[in-house]
């Protein structure tokens, strides 16, 4: 009888020599009569990957990646893009950054709502200022002939009102009135018998009002912000992109084999750690390689001179063909993080994607694709 | 130089091997055995023997074979001498591997031409006289890379520097020392403390982009006091064949795990520096045209009930004046050599067929040896 480890050592010869047949018929014999040793298991997605006949080095670069970051290296925290938040591209999205800072961020938002919906009119005071002042004599009263009897003086104005306490001096409230005065008052004199409460309930509201759109537009913000990430990342990777072999259909029914058998050796509790580190990584290889797949094919790479290029040469009914790689390929990726510190960090908003993920068809609908197609169009058609 | 700067040295050669490259060790470890021709405290001739010289007395090189040849020895003084690889497929791609990125191209031809690398030197200052001799072994340097699966390649790495300081001797038990004419017993024995830095890790080659050298190779260092023991038997017969036995590196620590010796994935050293007995059967035949030698080698272990014959080897060897000639066949290691002896300088070279992996390497390795020796 043959000993494991010199069947081991045949499908390892095997492999090295290219002979992914025989690896994989070794692999399953090994796989039958040792069912809990996971390595033949392992051996197997490798023969798999073997008659994918994807040539490993030209895969390499993918660890290097931008786009790949989060996937496949380290899966580290983002790196910071504020170099790039300085174009004209994320100017014009987002803003300048002292703009941005204005908008605060969205925990300091939430915190700040909390404390206002404590606060009374009695809490502050307010700074009243008319910027825009109008005034002019209507007529009150007629005579019989209609003549003009008496006459009321009218006015228009515009005020600005601030205050110095600490949780509302980043808003300020302009509000537009139109008042009548009483006979013989000055404006100045109506202005100082003005109910200032009224004015600060006015302004109260309006925080409390303007502070959710503050978060709102920085969720927004924060969107994009990924989504110009993601954009250069992808511009950056064009020339990774452009080596990356397209295997045969063949090829990849291979890949998705693979990617299930490497997955069954991570999930297997009789795995060993490096079986388990190895198939972690290959699983975010192959789950990179299947979108950068997607992409290499759905986009002209050739005409991209700029990151709206991405876009612009974005061929949808493509992208359409290739929808379950690109399916499988962020699952696999997303499935690879939930094993890293990574996960650990961002495990809401995984979780989330996960969900969403579970949530999408295997195949798309006619009407889906229609849609989808039209978007596109509908974008080029604005941008390009 | 110190262990500690030493292991640095190491270190940032690895570090350097790998800086180029932009994944984590298991805590398992098996192995595959590896073999090698220069081991510690081998001269260039036994190399060129594949260590197979047990039985062949009277040379310059005989106490490196076994020390019960001691007193049949008659060369005193100080020596210098190296030896190690120098050539060979597997010295250019080990080379390439520590000094040059690796690169997509390297890793190519690394699978087309031969996955095993390895790298092996070894460096002696000794003193002898009539009664002991004292070596010390600055340098013995060994570096084993396997690279497998080209799917998802993985890298295979036994690393070691070693340091001994040997205090060894011999005498006669038995005759006169008359080798040609009567029966002679003799024993040896070498006592050494050794300082042995090593690393054997296995890891994959996207560990590469994203972990530090440090991080994937740990030395670890063990110390100790270990010794060889040898019996040498001479018969006056040109038939019968003399005899030797030697127990070499007793009370080791550097031993091998049994349980890893069968693994298909990591790579583990044998007869280099756990225990071991060693048999030699041979005969030296003095000639008007010079001296020819032949010694089969064979090792074994526990107490001789389990018998190496996979590395049974076959030393040969032709001395006539200055010029000696070398041949050793084996399983596993073909080689052939020649040097040129003077009394202050001796320079020889080999090539050799290996298969330092044994079975498990399916080609031959070719690789070339040199050593030189400065006698004062």
């Amino acid at each position: 009888m043959i000993s494991e480890s010199t069947d081991k050592q045949e499908i390892i010869s095997a492999l090295n020599n290219g002979d992914s047949v025989t690896a994989e018929e070794l692999s399953l014999r090994g796989q039958l009569e040792n069912p809990e040793d996971q390595e033949y298991t392992y051996y197997l997605a490798q023969a798999y990957s073997q008659k994918a006949k994807i040539d490993i080095y030209t895969l390499f670069p993918l660890v290097k990646m931008q786009v790949f970051d989060l996937a496949i290296s380290e899966w580290q925290q983002a790196k910071e893009y504020e170099k790039r938040q300085t174009d004209s591209m994320s100017l014009a999205l987002l803003g300048d950054n002292e703009e941005r800072a204005k908008l605060g961020t969205e925990e300091a938002l939430n915190l700040q709502l909390e404390k206002i919906k404590t606060l009374t009119v009695e809490d502050f005071t307010l700074n009243k200022e008319v910027e825009y002042l109008y005034c002019y004599n209507n007529p009150s009263t007629y005579d019989q002939e209609g003549n003009v009897t008496s006459e009321t003086e009218q006015c228009s104005y515009t005020l600005l009102l601030t205050t110095k306490h600490k949780d509302l001096k980043d808003f300020d409230l302009r509000l537009y009135k139109w008042d009548a005065l009483a006979p013989n008052q000055s404006f100045e004199q109506f202005f100082e018998a003005i109910d200032a409460n009224q004015f600060r309930r006015s302004f109260l509201d309006y925080v409390k009002n303007e502070i959710p759109k503050k978060i709102n537009k920085t969720k927004e913000n924060r969107y994009l912000q990924k989504y110009i990430k993601a954009l250069y990342s992808l511009f950056d990777s064009i020339p990774i992109l452009k080596t990356i072999p397209l295997v045969q259909e063949q090829g990849m029914d291979y890949i998705f084999k693979s990617i299930d058998t490497l997955q069954t050796v991570l999930d297997s509790q009789s795995s060993n750690e490096r079986l388990k580190n190895n198939s972690l990584r290959q699983l975010g290889l192959l789950g990179g390689y299947l979108i950068a797949y997607t992409f290499k094919s759905s986009i002209d790479m050739d005409g991209i001179q700029d990151p709206i290029d991405l876009v612009c040469k974005l061929n949808p009914a493509k992208v359409i063909e290739n929808y379950p790689f690109l399916l499988t390929g962020i699952r696999t990726t997303l499935n690879v993080t939930i094993h890293t510190d990574f996960y650990e960090k961002n495990k809401d908003n995984i979780d989330k994607a996960q969900e969403y993920l579970k949530l999408l068809p295997e195949e798309l609908t006619d009407e889906q694709k229609e849609d989808y197609i039209d978007d596109i169009e509908d974008f080029k058609s604005d941008n390009c | 130089m110190s262990k500690k700067k030493t292991t640095l040295t190491i270190s940032r050669i690895l570090k350097a091997t790998i800086a180029s490259v932009t994944f984590l060790i298991s805590s398992h470890t098996f192995s595959i055995q590896t073999t090698h021709t220069i081991r510690p405290h081998t001269s260039f001739e036994g190399s060129s023997l594949s260590n197979s010289c047990s039985t062949m007395h009277s040379q310059s090189f005989s106490t490196r074979c076994n020390m019960a040849l001691f007193p049949f020895q008659k060369n005193e003084g100080i020596s210098l001498s190296i030896v190690g690889k120098s050539d060979g497929d597997s010295i250019d791609n080990g080379r390439d591997l520590i000094f040059d990125p690796i690169t997509e191209d390297l890793l190519r031809k690394l699978f087309e031409e031969t996955n095993y690398n390895s790298f092996t030197f070894n460096s002696e200052v000794s003193f002898k006289n009539s009664l002991f001799e004292i070596t010390y072994i600055p340098y013995y340097l060994m570096a084993d890379l396997y690279l497998f699966n080209p799917v998802f390649p993985e890298i295979s790495m036994n690393l070691v520097n070693r340091e001994e300081l040997r205090l060894s001797s011999g005498f006669l038990l038995f005759g006169d020392g008359d080798l040609e004419n009567s029966t002679n017993l003799s024993m040896g024995s070498s006592l050494f403390y050794y300082s042995h830095t090593s690393a054997n890790t296995l890891f994959s080659l996207f560990d590469l982009s994203n972990t530090d050298a440090e991080e994937l190779i740990k030395f670890n260092s063990k110390y100790g006091l270990s010794g060889d023991l040898s019996l040498f038997l001479s018969v006056p017969s040109d038939i019968i064949p003399n005899f030797s036995i030697q127990y070499k590196n007793i009370a080791s620590r550097i031993n091998r795990n049994e349980k890893l010796t069968n693994s298909s994935t990591q790579l583990e050293t044998s007869y280099l520096f756990d225990d071991y007995l060693l048999l030699g059967l041979g005969k030296s035949y003095k000639t008007l045209y010079g001296r020819f030698s032949y010694n089969l080698e064979l090792p074994t272990e526990n107490y001789l009930s389990d018998v190496k014959f996979e590395h049974l080897n076959l030393g040969l060897n032709y001395t006539l004046k200055l010029l000696s000639l070398f041949m050793g066949l084996g399983q596993n290691y073909q080689t052939l050599g020649i040097s040129f002896n003077s009394d202050q300088f001796n320079v020889g070279i080999s090539y050799s067929k290996e298969k330092d992996l044994g079975d498990f390497q399916e080609n031959y390795d070719d690789s070339a040896y040199i050593g030189m020796a400065i006698n004062l």
